[in-house]
């Protein structure tokens, strides 16, 4: 899948929502837990060796499960590959619990769905539909059953 | 620069729902000529496709605050506007300077609507879809233009709407800043159309 790289890395220098150096081990057999300077930056992680500007790497934080692994450690694992686990290991327990906090929150996907659990509430709490007034309110993406698989189709 | 890649294909074709999909005109940096694509805009990726069916994406453009958003003017034929039956003005994405015209701020992001309801959202950090500090990244970006929904497999996009001239006569043109939306645009060149229709039934009831 071609990706503009150049885009990447301008992304890479842009304030973060969260940086520390961190260990991380990657997901293969023969991979090891080597200290890296990680950034979040939107529903991106990045991460670099300790003393270089241009990341080595990025994951795109979306249909992804964020897990606490021992005191001081999560790991992130994609839906697609979910046997296939980064690890990471943080310095301290608070550390590690911002981390998962803020990784889980960085998603493109939790903001929809917050963004249909406020609405519902609003509405309930109003009686008011707060998408009314930008004329989005039939759109598929904000409705409460939207993100299921599709139902088959009926039988001809 | 590594990428998860096996996965961001996955995202784009799993069962969360986009936020548009559609064809568009793509124009590649080196690749001079368009190319009809499916595209999928989740949040800020914008994945494109061989064909609608195409069970991974060819590529993928990101949108967020590292690449800019122009309309202009297409040399060719290609539609470069909002039309009927419920099309919007889509941007055109456009690398070369050469070719940029105003800005257009992007439509309502579910973050805009996030927000309004009165939710912390991001405050720090990178925003999402900030119309304001769009910033041209490196890198260059492909051209696109996009196509009106509900046109299926149709080979020409009605043309461009002619220019309206002001009663100074300087010509202004209906790409605004402002025209982001297709009703915008609606309203623009239904103005005229209202006047006719006014004119219209007086005189019908003249004619009585």
């Amino acid at each position: 899948m071609r990706f503009n790289e150049k885009e990447l890395v301008f992304l890479s220098r842009q304030p973060s929502e969260r940086a520390a150096e961190l260990g991380m081990k990657g997901p293969k057999k023969g991979d090891v837990m080597k200290r890296r300077l990680v950034k979040l930056i939107v529903n991106f992680l990045f991460y670099f060796r300790t003393d270089e500007e241009e990341p080595i790497g990025a994951l795109l934080l979306e249909q992804c499960r964020v897990e606490r692994e021992d005191n001081m450690a999560f790991s992130i694992a994609f839906l697609d590959e979910a046997e296939r686990k980064y690890l990471f290991e943080c310095d301290s327990q608070e550390q590690c619990l911002e981390w998962i906090d803020a990784i889980v929150k960085a998603s493109y996907e939790f903001m929809r769905k917050n963004l249909v659990f406020y609405r519902t509430e609003i509405h309930r709490l109003t009686g008011k539909d707060p998408l009314e007034q930008y004329g989005i309110s039939d759109e598929t993406r904000f409705q409460v059953n939207s993100g299921f698989p599709p139902l088959p189709p009926p039988p001809t | 620069m590594k990428l998860n890649e096996r996965s961001v294909a996955h995202y784009a074709t799993c069962n969360s729902p986009p936020d548009k999909t559609g064809f568009l005109w793509k124009k590649g940096e080196r690749n001079p000529s368009y190319h009809r694509r499916w595209c999928v805009l989740k949040g800020n990726m914008l994945f494109y496709f061989e064909e609608r069916e195409s069970r991974e994406p060819v590529g993928l453009l990101r949108i967020c605050s590292s690449c800019c958003i122009f309309v202009c003017e297409s040399k060719h034929d290609k539609f470069c506007g909002g039309g009927g039956g419920g099309g919007r003005l889509k941007p055109v994405l456009s690398g070369p300077p050469a070719l940029q015209g105003p800005q257009v701020p992007p439509s309502v992001s579910p973050e805009e609507g996030f927000l309004s309801l009165g939710v912390p959202g991001k405050e720090n950090g990178v925003s999402w879809n900030k119309p304001a500090g769009l910033v041209n990244g490196e890198g260059g970006v492909s051209g696109v233009v996009w196509e009106t929904e509900g046109q299926g497999d149709s080979a020409r996009p009605p043309p461009i709407p002619p220019r309206r001239k002001t009663p100074g006569g300087s010509l202004e043109s209906p790409v605004s800043p402002e025209t982001g939306c297709f009703s915008k645009l609606h309203d623009w060149y239904g103005r005229e159309v209202a006047e006719l229709r006014v004119e219209w039934l007086q005189s019908q009831s003249e004619a009585r």
